[in-house]
């Protein structure tokens, strides 16, 4: 029972989603400061949707983000230009993209 | 390989969301992405000229498909609060209008209910533990203190709401022949499966019809405004807390709990799961916290005592308030009379209208309880 489990406003939220580069990159800004940039590439591979298989784009070029969505208070939904729009990204998962 | 500036330049002559200033020059485009021929182009409009924009967005799209090189097009339109108008705390108006086109992004979620201006959730993990007799008089203890109040019971399997209410009339539907008038009791609005069904009907359903029941009864029914919109939940973390969590905007949750461990370890399987989600906890509440006899005045720790207040302390977390197993309360739920209505100055009803007075509290008054949500910038 180490875990605080109360509080939700002790870890940092994003306050701003930017897609960037059409579409090939996610800044992501969090209300204590911190940004941090992903890459399309990396945002589809973590995936966390139990239904991410890939079929790679012909000539393997990169994968786009054409579509963000909130989701609640928790997470955004993201969409690509492969057809893949069911990942859903929590905050912490953006978080620990963002800066790792 | 076509440019951004070829296609502004065909869409030169298209009129913006307000009708006049060309959609070029109105700000309205929030990006233009172009890949591989593929061009995708989102614009922001107000959620109540979403309709009208819908056959300029197919003209829209006409006029970039038309255009050498493109090999298909796919136009988005984005929700923006009226120029002026006050966003809700916490939300970002998000996605397209769920026009059944193909193109189409997922039905908007996330977003807040029109009129209402909190949602909260009662739940416990697990059931028996009074949860929506809590829930009942937790709502009519904030109609108490003056607040225009809703019931929502997703309790769907379960039903308590029509009993707790006493309510026998089935819910009316709203002039406009599409949404449902939720039945209005003891000043508070009600809906329920239980309204909809006989007694003893089962609601015999897989998560997706239960998900889409819940969200009928947050968008198709008239809450008309409401400062708090209770939500009885059901026992357990599935699909009716997620949906919940993921197509309200839930400002909070109070668990119920009795003082026995076995509540206890589900309580604190339900508040992690709304620290996953990022619902504040508003606090808990300890139901059938003892027992007064009413013939010889003795006390009796039935569940024992105070396992609720402890674990509201061990996680910093407000307790709200102990409620104790009382037959007036057991009769008067089952009567559908409920002891905050039909008993507002009873020592039972006191302890509900303390309870509601924290939570009030913790709603309205505790500053930065609800975060903001990110801005969203395509482009």
């Amino acid at each position: 029972m180490s875990e605080d489990i109360t509080t939700s406003g002790a870890e940092p939220w994003p306050s701003e989603l930017r897609v960037q580069n059409n579409g090939l990159l996610l800044k992501v800004t969090f209300d204590d400061g911190v940004f941090g940039t992903i890459s399309s590439e990396r945002l589809r591979g973590a995936s966390p949707s139990a239904d991410k298989t890939r079929v790679p784009h012909p000539g393997g070029r990169e994968v786009a983000i054409v579509a963000i969505e909130q989701i609640g208070n928790y997470a955004v939904q993201i969409g690509f230009d492969d057809g893949h729009n069911t990942g859903i990204y929590t905050w912490k998962l953006l978080r620990s993209l963002a800066t790792h | 390989m076509v440019s951004k500036d070829e296609i502004l330049a065909a869409l030169a002559g298209v009129p913006g969301p307000d009708g006049k200033t060309p959609l070029v020059q109105s700000g309205a485009i929030d990006g233009v992405t172009i890949r591989d021929g593929k061009v995708f182009l989102a614009i922001r409009v107000e959620p109540s000229r979403a309709r009208a924009m819908e056959s300029l967005r197919g003209d829209i799209e006409a006029r970039i498909k038309a255009l050498p090189g493109v090999a298909s097009a796919l136009v988005t339109l984005t929700a923006e609060a009226a120029p002026g108008a006050k966003p809700a705390p916490g939300v970002k108006p998000a996605a397209a209008p769920h026009a059944g086109h193909a193109h189409a992004a997922p039905a908007p979620r996330g977003r807040a209910i029109e009129g209402v201006k909190k949602i909260i959730a009662v739940a416990s993990g697990k059931g028996g533990v009074g949860k929506s007799t809590t829930a009942c008089n937790l709502a009519l203890g904030l109609a108490h203190l003056g607040l225009k109040v809703g019931v929502l019971d997703a309790d769907l399997f379960g039903p308590s709401m029509p009993r707790l209410f006493g309510i026998a009339q089935k819910p009316a539907l709203a002039p406009d022949g599409k949404k449902l008038m939720p039945v209005e009791t003891f000043g508070v609005k009600v809906i329920s499966i239980g309204l909809l069904i006989d007694d003893n009907a089962a609601v015999v359903w897989r998560g997706p019809m239960v998900v889409s029941a819940l969200n009928q009864f947050l968008r198709d029914v008239e809450w008309g405004e409401l400062d708090v919109l209770v939500v009885d939940m059901p026992p357990g973390t599935g699909d009716v807390q997620l949906t919940m969590a993921q197509n309200a905007q839930l400002a909070g949750a109070v668990i119920v709990s009795t003082p026995q461990d076995l509540s206890l370890i589900d309580a604190r399987r339900a508040i992690s799961m709304f620290r996953q989600v990022e619902t504040p906890l508003l606090g808990i509440v300890e139901n059938m916290s003892y027992f007064l006899c009413p013939h010889c005045g003795g006390r009796t720790d039935v569940f024992a005592h105070g396992g609720a207040r402890h674990e509201a302390e061990a996680h910093g977390a407000p307790f709200l308030g102990e409620v104790p197993l009382d037959i007036v309360i057991r009769e008067t739920s089952d009567g559908g009379a409920p002891i905050v209505a039909g008993a507002p100055g009873s020592p039972q009803a006191a302890a509900y209208i303390e309870i509601a007075r924290k939570v009030r509290a913790r709603l309205f008054e505790a500053a930065g309880a609800e975060r903001a949500a990110p801005r969203i910038v395509m482009g």
